[in-house]
């Protein structure tokens, strides 16, 4: 008699696994309609000749993967796409760990220089990609006026459109904007470090930077690989910075992998190998991550 | 003694100077550059202070049309799906997080884990097919519809996740002593754990909105008019054209960063909490 008073709701409150299910059911819809369905269809379409501009679609079984492996241009992208990784990752881990110790030290104004490190981060990337536009600009750019008064550089330079710079300038800009992020991350890590092991390095009469690389980088092992997975798979995607900045220009210097996927598949309507360069993408991201995975855990074992 | 002690902290000052001038600089820079006129922008060497400042590329920016260009219409567009999608994911966010860290059912972990998955694939991977979806079967290009279920798609699973680490650290006691009230679990959810979750549904409303407002590869490629693009997309728009007034662009992306950068700044606090909290406890 007691079940039969509980509303339908109430009963199923009672089945606390179906209660849960009805509960992440929203959840669960929105991700496969969203990822599951259409990363199986993309990863069918690979293995397809298909053309948004008219239906049906042609199986080419692997041809779309082998056209990759015989473009020069797009195995230049891949190893382009990897050179910027781990030099952006690289710059932005060691410059990130650097200022979080130093923001974890006490000083005067500590609480404003946090805040102001917050500010790159929230900027768009698009935005970004304008402010160094114009800090490096051929005619007006502050930087050229810069270096020319401090004699670095004869007279201003077109930085964006000399090969040689275009991607280097493009990773500094990247540098700005996620900087911030590993500061934020390494800082909370050092953070929940407890001081009684600073003060055991001191009775051991360890210096500051014996203490460093011997207490406090073993304790950020965790912070570090999540900000590493962060920071790689983010920088493997990069498209906002270059398609404002310079286009993958110039003489396709800056044309790293994500830029050429958006290119066949949305400039050249070929979806069908744009998938495919899509999940070799996908698969070098794969491969980062496992590789952070393994060095950790040696060390670990170590 | 005292002099080799005094040194390390002169060294950690001047490093914390150049620092935070590196960080401040490129974006006071665009902020100069803004309260500037169009010749003045020309002139040789660079203004560090603007002469005679100015908000003309503002007004310039916001409220003359230039051809096909509505910026005050991105600007609008952009807050509408921010908001709309920080609304979505909150709310279906919290009721997840709520599932997936107090109720006991098989498949919670594995749910966890497929929803983190998602954040491995690169965007492309996955805008390829939607668009097929959204442009043939659904016909829902260039809505702000479309922007809103994309950006749910994308920010929903971080939602979860943040607001996942949150209720675990709320006591369950609370919550068993108003469900003894007679409280059902739902109402326990919005009237006991919302309410002391406050800080973790700040950061993640904030998170949301500033990665929306953010967003520009899915805005660019589902929208072609004025009807749905967004801040982003109508700068890109400017950087392509020749003809464009330099003054309106710097304002334009003062705009831009002017939302995200505002919001992050007064929440701050829990912001960081926020996107630390899954990073430490792993």
């Amino acid at each position: 008699m007691a079940e039969q008073k509980l509303s339908l709701s109430g009963r199923i409150e009672k089945n606390e696994g179906l209660f849960a299910f009805i509960l992440v059911l929203p959840a669960l819809l929105i991700v496969a309609f969203l990822f599951i369905y259409p990363l199986t269809y993309s990863f069918i379409i690979s293995f397809f000749r298909s053309d948004i501009r008219k239906p049906g679609l042609v199986f080419l079984g692997f041809k779309n993967y082998l056209e990759i492996f015989k473009r020069p241009d797009l195995l230049i992208s891949f190893w382009r796409t990897i050179v910027f990784t781990v030099i952006s990752v690289g710059l932005e881990m060691v410059i990130g760990i650097a200022v979080a110790v130093a923001f974890n030290e006490k000083f005067r104004g500590r609480g404003l220089a946090r805040s102001i490190i917050l500010i790159p981060w929230a900027i768009p990337p698009v935005v970004n990609g304008i402010i160094w536009n114009w800090l490096v600009h051929p005619k007006i750019g502050v930087v050229n006026y810069i270096l020319t008064s401090l004699h670095v550089i004869s007279r201003y330079k077109a930085w964006l459109a000399d090969p040689k710079w275009a991607l280097n300038i493009i990773i500094i800009a990247d540098a700005w904007k996620w900087t911030p992020l590993v500061v934020l991350l390494i800082l909370a890590g050092l953070q929940a470090i407890p001081d009684v092991l600073y003060d055991a390095a001191k009775v051991d009469g360890a210096g500051k930077v014996r203490t460093f690389f011997n207490v406090t980088l073993p304790l950020l092992r965790w912070p570090i690989l999540i900000t590493l997975i962060l920071r790689t798979v983010e920088a493997i995607r990069i498209f906002d910075i270059i398609y404002i900045m310079t286009r993958g220009g110039p003489a396709n210097r800056t044309k790293l992998t994500t830029f050429y996927v958006w290119e066949e598949a949305f400039k050249h309507h070929r979806m069908g190998f744009g998938s495919a360069l899509a999940y070799l993408v996908t698969v070098l991201i794969i491969l980062f991550v496992i590789l952070y995975f393994r060095t950790i855990k040696r060390e670990i074992e170590m | 003694m005292p002099q080799s002690k005094k040194k390390p902290k002169v060294f950690l000052i001047v490093f914390i100077v150049v620092v935070l001038a590196a960080t401040l600089f490129p974006f006071y820079w665009i902020i100069n550059m803004s309260l500037q006129t169009n010749i003045q922008l020309f002139d040789t060497p660079p203004h560090f202070f603007p002469p005679t400042p100015t908000m003309e590329n503002f007004r310039s920016v916001l409220f003359e049309e230039r051809g096909t260009m509505k910026f005050y219409q991105a600007v609008f567009n952009t807050i509408t799906v921010a908001f709309a999608t920080m609304i979505v994911c909150v709310f279906i966010g919290s009721i997840t997080g709520y599932a997936l860290a107090r109720l006991r059912f098989k498949w919670g972990i594995f749910i966890l884990f497929a929803l983190i998955g998602t954040q491995m694939v690169p965007p492309l991977t996955d805008l390829i097919p939607l668009y097929v979806i959204f442009s043939r079967w659904l016909n829902l290009i260039d809505t702000k519809a479309t922007l809103i279920i994309g950006y749910t798609g994308w920010l929903l699973p971080i939602s979860v996740w943040i607001l996942y680490g949150y209720f675990k650290t709320i006591p369950k006691d609370l919550e068993d002593a108003a469900r003894i009230d007679g409280c059902t679990r739902m109402a326990a959810l919005f009237r006991v754990v919302w309410p002391l979750s406050a800080p973790g549904l700040a950061a993640t409303a904030i998170y949301v909105f500033i990665s929306s407002t953010n967003e520009f590869l899915f805005a660019m490629i589902f929208s072609s008019t004025y009807r749905a693009k967004t801040i982003p997309v109508a700068l890109a728009d400017m950087v392509g054209k020749y003809q464009i007034r330099y003054g309106d662009m710097t304002a334009g992306a003062v705009i831009a960063a002017m939302f995200p950068v505002v919001l992050a700044l007064i929440f701050q606090k829990y912001l960081v909490r926020g996107l630390t909290a899954g990073g430490i406890k792993g």
